[in-house]
Order: structure tokens, then sequence, then C-alpha cells
């Protein structure tokens, strides 16, 4: 039976019985994997405070020969991130994030950029580095490049006008397709959004991924609202599924 | 399972559905109920029973109660200016057995958790800020557990309480009595050492 000792985030964590926990780990090594920590909730020594959720961890587990779950052995806390458990925002920013990686991956498949990814954007968002609406339109942008469905945002779908061609100012996204659609091609779509063309051009500047130029951009206030509303709604759509932290960020949103 | 009889069976099916508790587990206490004295078994289903009819939750804190409104909260010789917030009912019940809370309670009755779906309009937030509005309140302390649930939950309490002129505190976490340092993770271990205090 080998054992696996891997650097993890955890994704997410269930009660299994009165003492053990279900942890969902994003290894660095191995992608994800369910294991099971055993007497974690009980126990003060072994797993005492380290099992909690977006904490980057070294982890060393045993897989197990049998069709049982693997099992946890030890686990040290590296980056607990402790302003994001203390904000109420940043951890339903967080929970959304890992909501999507969580849906997104299949158990064991090694994805070591999406990975540096999500502990690069889990580390900004606990040192308050930017605004949490633009880091999420920026892992969205990243996210969406690494798992295959980035968006079309240069031309029409169909006929392959450039944006900049376009003539009114509001264009607009078709969700099915996963891009833009001139006014000619327009007739027949059924799930779509518009957007201007200031929030576009924005938008196009994350496709990079360059943290750097990420952080100098200002972006507008309506711009922010435009493009995490489009990637709320195209992100979730092309995953099938809606993530519970997102109905809990837009009733944060309304309190604000 | 099929070798039992079907009213075994039920049982069996019936224990297993309480949390914590297999199938193997619920096979055997179905067996040891099947053993004891019938007066035993009319107690266990009887009290089950009597908890149903007659226990609800307290009008004012939301914990466990017999009484329209509990027992703490009816005590004249309690502190009603000094209010106590806990996820469930058996975190009151602990910190009542600690004998260290002279004030009142209100049981949220669940934590906020974006991943679970649970937000602020699903637990009993809107009755605490409308007992604070009431005015006899001088001070909150937010006893939510110290997981990422109750810490957002904690935060999300002192955001919407801020304005008010009340003070609001966070109960101290630390190293565990009986506890070995070694074994105490980083952020407690932190939190403990920035809350240290004179001999
Ligand atoms: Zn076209
Ligand atoms: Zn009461």
């Amino acid at each position: 039976m080998p054992i696996i000792s891997t650097p993890a985030i955890l994704l997410r964590r269930i009660d299994y019985g009165d003492h053990d926990l279900i942890v969902t780990l994003f290894t660095f090594d191995g992608g994800k994997i369910s294991a099971i920590a055993k007497s974690a909730k009980k126990s003060t020594k072994r797993f005492s405070g380290v099992l909690e959720i977006f904490s980057v961890l070294n982890v060393v587990y045993r897989t197990s020969q049998r069709k049982g779950l693997p099992v946890l052995q030890a686990a040290a806390l590296k980056h607990p991130f402790q302003h994001i458990r203390g904000d109420i925002k940043k951890t339903a920013y967080a929970s959304y994030w890992a909501e999507l990686i969580n849906q997104w991956l299949e158990e064991g498949e090694k994805q070591v950029q999406l990975y540096l990814l999500f502990q690069q954007v889990l580390d900004k968002l606990d040192q308050d580095h930017l605004p949490e609406e633009t880091l999420s339109i920026l892992f969205q942008m990243r996210f969406m490049k690494l798992s295959g469905f980035y968006p079309n945002l240069e031309h029409c779908s169909v006929c392959r006008t450039g944006m900049e061609k376009m003539r009114k100012n509001r264009i607009t996204f078709d969700l099915v397709k996963g891009g833009l659609l001139c006014e000619k091609c327009i007739s027949g779509s059924l799930n779509k959004r518009s957007l201007s063309k200031g929030t576009i051009k924005q938008l196009r500047w994350f496709e990079s991924g360059d943290w750097t130029k990420a952080e100098r951009i200002r972006f507008s206030l309506p711009a922010i609202q435009e493009g995490q509303e489009f990637l709320e709604a195209f992100v979730p759509y092309h995953l099938g599924k809606e993530p519970r932290s997102l109905k809990f960020l837009r009733r944060l949103r309304n309190d604000q | 399972m099929g070798y039992y009889p079907t009213p075994v069976v039920h049982l069996i099916q019936n224990i297993s559905k309480l949390p914590g508790i297999g199938e193997k587990t619920a096979e055997r206490l179905a067996i040891y109920l099947l053993g004891v004295p019938r007066k035993e078994a009319e107690q266990l289903a009887g009290s089950i029973l009597e908890v149903k009819d007659k226990i609800r939750l307290c009008s004012r804190c939301f914990s466990l109660s017999d009484n329209p409104v509990c027992d703490i909260c009816s005590n004249p010789t309690r502190n009603e200016t000094l209010l106590c917030v806990v996820e469930q009912p058996m975190d009151m019940v602990a910190i009542e057995k600690s004998g260290s809370f002279l004030g009142v309670y209100h049981v949220l009755q669940g934590v906020l958790s974006p991943m679970a779906g649970v937000g602020p309009d699903h637990i009993r937030i809107r009755e605490l800020i409308s007992r604070i509005e009431e005015g006899t309140v001088k001070e909150v302390v937010i006893a939510t557990g110290t997981d990422v649930e109750g810490e957002a939950t904690a935060s999300y309490l002192a955001e919407r309480l801020r304005k008010r002129p009340i003070k609001v505190s966070r109960i101290a976490s630390g190293i565990p009595m009986g506890g070995e340092l070694q074994y105490v993770d980083q952020v407690t271990l932190k939190r403990a050492m920035e809350k240290r205090h004179d001999l």
C-alpha cells in the first residue's frame, strides 16, 4: 500500500460519524483526492486545528488496495490564511472558487497550473492585495483558460467579424456558443448576455494571467459589475451546475 | 438483513438513520433492544415521543425548552445586558456546565456556510438583531466555533452590529488545559501568544 506525501489545499470537508472527517484535497502531485481523517473531530493531537477549508497543507496519505478511501496519516499546516477565515466576504469568494475547482476536477487528475493559480489567488485574497471582485474576475478568466473553455471575446462566433468592427457599443455574448455574436448573427440565440466593448477589452487583459499587469489595471466600477455578472453566469453554465456559494455571495452583496 | 423477520429489519433500518450509526452498529443495537425487558423498551420509546411532544424552541433565545420561555430567559438573576451568541443548544449547555457565564444566550440554530448554502436568512440572525434593537443588551459575546464557518459567522455578526451602541466581543481561543504545545496548530498558538496575560 503506497504512502504518498504532497502539498495540498483543502477544498471541502464533511463529518463522517462522530469522530471522523472526509476531506477533499486538491493535491499538488495527484490532483483531487478524497481521504478519510480518522478521529479528526476527537483527537487533540493528530489533526488539531489543521483540517480547515482553504488551508495549504503538507499531507501524507495511504492509498488502499481495496475499495475504501485513502487514509490521511498526517497533515501539517503551511498557510492557514487567517484573514480569509476572519472575513465573511473573503470566505464567500474563496468558497466560490473552491466549489468551481471541485466541480471541474476529476479525481486523480494532476493539475499543477490550476493548483498554483488557486494557491496564488488565496494568497492575494489573504494579503488584501487586490479587491475581492477583481481577484474573482482574474481567477475565473485564468480558470477558464486552464480548463479549456475560455470564451471567445475577439470576434463573432458565426461570421468571425472582429469585435472592433461591430458598430454598437453593447455586444451580445452567447453562453451556449461561448462567444460573441455580431448584430447580423444574433437571431436564434437563446441564452445570451450583453457586454459593453469596454468591459470586453478589460476582461481580455486577464488572459495572460500576468499578476503585475493585473494589479496595474484600474477597473471601472460598471466594468467590474458587468464582468462579474457575466462570468458568474458563464462559468457555472459550462460546469453544468451553479455553486451554492454563488447564492451566498449575491446575498452578501445585497446586504451592502 | 433479509434473514431477519420484517419487524427486526424495520428496527435496524430506523436505527441506522441516526447520525454516525452504520448498518453493522444498527444491527447490534437492534438485537440488544430485542433482549431488554419490555419496561425499558417502553421507557425509551416513551421518551422519544415525549421530547417530540413537549420540547420546543424558547421564543427568546431559541434554545430547547419545555415552556414558551426557557428557564434561563425567565430567571430574574441572569444578567440580561450580557448576551452570548452560540451555534447550537449543545454549545450553550457546554458553557452552562463551565459555570463561567451569568448572562443570557442566543442560539443561532446553525452557522453560516457558503458551500453548504446556509445564508444569513437561514439561521436566527434576524431575531438576534431585533432582540438587540430592544435596547436591553449592552454587550454581545460571540461564541461561535473557531472553524472557518464559525469565524465567518462571527465576522458577519461583528459587521452587522458594528454601528450599534453596544460592545461586541469574541471569546478567546488558546491552548487547551492539559495540552502539549507541540500538538497545537500555529493559528491557535499565535492567538494564545497575542492574548497572553501577566502572572
Ligand atoms: Zn456574425
Ligand atoms: Zn430562552
